[in-house]
């Protein structure tokens, strides 16, 4: 079920009421069991048969984790997430690979991705890596367990929460109450903008130019690849808000996904504020295990010895990021064009930024440019965003050879259709408008960072209650109305 | 701005919804304001808008525009003592909401000829049949002295369709406008809702007035049936002359091409037809194409929708024009 659908409205209005109905007259446990089910038959809607895959894996998760002294359970704790994930996500492109390496074409199996599932594979990772590192308790309430890999907010397309951030809400007291309800309705209306007006308007835009760029002019192709580093975010930071605030309707809390992207002034700021979760995932699953392995630790001393202190320390570092943004790149997809436009180009933009920097600094003090100058920040902000669509044409083109159709039309000023599309242009505004409002927000708080915020509005008074309804109005009046998923649900 | 402070919840939510609503209303003005729906009692067509009405659209295109008295797209009133030399009849890519009002084919025509008049009856929903079964009551009120021009998108009809025409049995397109559903209609913020709602649940995009225009994958029509329809055409407007005007479907294949509907139609045949009726058929296929592979430019399709598909844009209305123009040009 798709939370831009009729659909879901119905399901939550309904999920609102029993919640109220069983705070009223039951206790928190038939509210837990209510929820358990509720997010099983919102998983079940696509496909019933998804349900006992993720059944398996929470099985798999309770009792290894039950077990983590024993190291085989640990290790069938890792392996059977990573297996499934595998098997339905990566087994075909394995195929396909192994085709092309030995010659022969091994053909490939009919195998039907389960949507979400590198969201909850990485769920139950997480909570057996963690309580075996002994950052948490293993949870021996397995409804507990299953609701926090399968609450429906969260499901099928993030944020991925940690086990220590929500089992513990599972024990507290926590409310369906009136002020909950009222910030939370208010970031599900923002997500909803931000997905069904904004995004999913860019992606006729993007999907046609896309589908043919011969067919385009330069400029256009230019725009759509600028839109879809817009559509992507506002597509997936909108999904993101809507279970936010999802969640918070029911009582729970959810970290932010995405802290104004676009004001990053570099590759490595980018992704501190882009998918939040899946970077400190990542980086506290993957990266730094990885840096601490015994093998890069070998090749650290060895590349001291060889190239110096200086050099030496770096080789390490940056294979380990190569293989952390590799992973990065197929996490998104099973496909090439994912590991180069998320994934290895990303590490290369974050390489280059680092590696250039001491030029960059020459150059400026050269020209006695003022790096502390707004001017030079929003040239840094346009270079970072440039740089993260132009790695966006990869991870959003078809092919490798699309993709460089989409390149040449750019880079030749290529004759064609001309299509200066108004939503891309509405998007952009609205995006600059909300940025600067954290900006001076930011400024006037006295906040070392530009925060990202919500504009929340009092549902108690007149004014305010008028302008949610004005926004709610909106959001139906102008939503685009076709079938258009959430991008991040093939993930 | 002064803090209204309303303590009783239902009162507070009645208050704002109020003013909530009546800000939609206004945006709707201007974003998408379609003039409530009028029955004709001449049948020059089955349904008309409000006359002397506002409207504009933002959902498929940028336009204002406002209906004249006789509640059609026309740059001028319409009275008994006006004398039209040029009518057309057709669907809503004549009516053209979707572009302002100088921008649409009637308009640009009525500029190119000089002294004469051209008046436009097309409304949403009106395809080729709807109009020939309209036909005679429009012959009859605006009695055109020159030129009939009746439009298509598409050559496919089938046996039913046309005998009920060629017999006068063609049902009429529902009016939406009685009852509650005309009361309703007047808030141009309800309409776009109920529009939206009927999209949602049918989730699929439904462009305005249910008048999308689909690929035609083959063309079908019994030649004799056909024939038959012709000549009552002829006979209903035996005084002037007519050109069924055929404005082929665009899609842009994947390798770059544009690919019209016309390619999978019986073109040749339909033409034929028409020349044995002594009725013009104007085909805009190489019109298209043409600008196409020469300039770039796609007939259907807005900035704000999607492009090569749809409704007419300025540019197609611009080119339709100047081929009508070239065929009454010809024909003096």
């Amino acid at each position: 079920m798709s939370f831009a659908s009729i659909d879901f409205i119905i399901f939550f209005i309904v999920i609102i009421l029993g919640i109220l109905i069983i705070q009223k007259f039951f206790s928190n446990r038939v509210k837990e069991i209510f929820l358990l089910l509720a997010s099983y038959f919102f998983y079940g809607y696509w496909d019933w048969r998804f349900c006992f895959l993720l059944l398996f894996v929470t099985v798999s998760s309770y009792f290894t984790a039950k077990y983590k002294d024993k190291k085989c359970f640990y290790i069938i704790g890792i392996i059977i997430p990573l297996v499934v994930l595998g098997f339905f996500k990566y087994f075909n492109f394995f195929l396909d690979n192994v085709s092309i390496i030995i010659g022969h074409n091994l053909g490939t199996l009919n195998i039907i991705l389960p949507i979400g599932i590198s969201f909850y594979t990485f769920q139950a990772l997480s909570y057996v890596i963690d309580v075996k590192r002994g950052t948490i308790e293993e949870e021996k309430d397995f409804v507990k367990l299953a609701l926090y890999l399968s609450f429906f907010p969260q499901l099928v397309a993030g944020p991925i929460v940690r086990a220590s951030d929500f089992l513990p809400q599972l024990k507290e007291d926590r409310k369906l109450n009136a002020q909950n309800f009222k910030y939370g309705i208010q970031l599900m209306a923002f997500g909803f903008f931000k997905k069904i007006v904004l995004a999913d308007h860019i992606s006729i835009f993007v999907d046609t130019v896309f589908r043919v760029p011969v067919a385009f002019s330069g400029y256009t192709i230019l725009l759509a690849v600028l839109s879809y580093s817009i559509q992507i975010y506002f597509d997936f930071s909108g999904y993101s808000d809507i279970a936010i605030g999802c969640a918070k309707c029911l009582g729970y809390d959810f970290n932010k996904n995405f802290n104004l992207p676009f004001i990053s002034k570099n590759t490595s700021e980018f992704w501190r504020r882009w998918h939040i979760s899946l970077g400190t995932w990542i980086k506290d699953y993957v990266f730094y295990p990885l840096l601490k392995s015994n093998f890069i630790q070998s090749l650290n001393k060895k590349c001291k010895a060889i190239f110096g202190k200086k050099v030496g320390k770096k080789i390490p570092l940056y294979l380990s990021m190569f293989i952390t943004w590799s992973l990065v790149g197929l996490w998104h997809g099973s496909a090439y064009t994912f590991i180069v436009g998320s994934g290895i180009l990303q590490f290369l933009w974050i390489f280059l930024e680092e590696n250039l920097e001491p030029l960059a600094k020459f150059i400026t003090n050269k020209l006695k440019i003022n790096r502390d100058s707004v001017i030079f920040k929003i040239y840094q902000m346009i270079r970072t965003y440039l740089l993260f669509s132009f790695a966006m044409i990869f991870f959003r083109a078809s092919s490798f050879s699309n993709a460089l159709q989409v390149i040449k039309g750019i880079f030749t000023f290529q004759k064609g259709i001309k299509w200066s599309f108004a939503w891309s242009f509405i998007s952009m505004i609205l995006l600059l408008i909300f940025t600067i409002g954290a900006v001076i927000k930011s400024k006037k708080n006295n906040e070392k960072e530009i925060e990202g915020y919500y504009p929340i509005v009092n549902l108690d008074t007149v004014w305010g209650l008028t302008i949610f309804l004005v926004v709610l109005g909106l959001i139906f009046g102008l939503a685009f109305t076709g079938e258009q998923p959430f991008v991040y649900f093939q993930f | 701005m002064k803090k209204i402070v309303v303590k009783n919840g239902l009162l507070r939510f009645i208050l704002s919804s109020i003013i909530a609503f009546i800000i939609l209303t206004l945006f709707c003005v201007f974003y998408y304001n379609v003039p409530p729906q009028n029955k004709p009692l001449d049948g020059t067509t089955d349904y008309k808008w409000k006359s002397n009405t506002f409207y504009s659209r933002a959902t498929e295109g940028f336009a204002l525009g406002k209906t004249n008295n006789d509640g059609y797209v026309n740059d001028y009133d319409f009275n008994d003592k006006t004398d039209i030399d040029v009518l057309i009849v057709g669907s809503s890519q004549m009516e053209a909401l979707e572009v302002n009002m100088n921008e649409t084919t009637s308009s640009l025509l009525n500029k190119k000829l000089k002294n004469q008049n051209v008046y436009n009856i097309g409304i949403s929903g009106h395809y080729f049949l709807n109009c020939v079964s309209n036909l005679e009551s429009a012959i009859k009120k605006y009695n055109p002295k020159k030129y009939l021009i009746i439009e298509t998108s598409s050559l496919t009809f089938d046996d039913e369709s046309l005998i009920k025409t060629i017999n006068n049995e063609l049902e009429e397109i529902p009016f939406k406008a009685n009852g509650i559903l005309g009361i309703l209609q007047q808030n141009q913020f309800i309409r776009l809702a109920y529009k939206q709602l009927r999209s949602f649940i049918d989730k699929k995009s439904i462009n305005d007035e249910e008048d999308i225009l689909n690929i035609n994958n083959s063309s079908n029509y019994n030649a004799e049936l056909l024939n038959k329809l012709f000549i009552k055409i002829r006979n209903i407007s035996s005084k002037t002359n007519i050109i069924i005007l055929y404005h082929p479907s665009t899609t842009i294949a994947d390798n770059g091409k544009l690919i019209l509907s016309s390619e999978s139609e019986n073109v040749e045949e339909f033409k034929k037809l028409c020349n044995q009726n002594g009725i013009d058929f104007l085909d805009m296929s190489d019109r298209f194409k043409q600008e196409y592979e020469n300039n770039y430019l796609l007939p259907y399709g807005f900035s704000n929708t999607t492009i090569g598909t749809g409704h007419l844009n300025k540019y197609g209305h611009q080119m339709i024009a100047d081929e009508l123009f070239k065929i009454i040009e010809r024909g003096k």
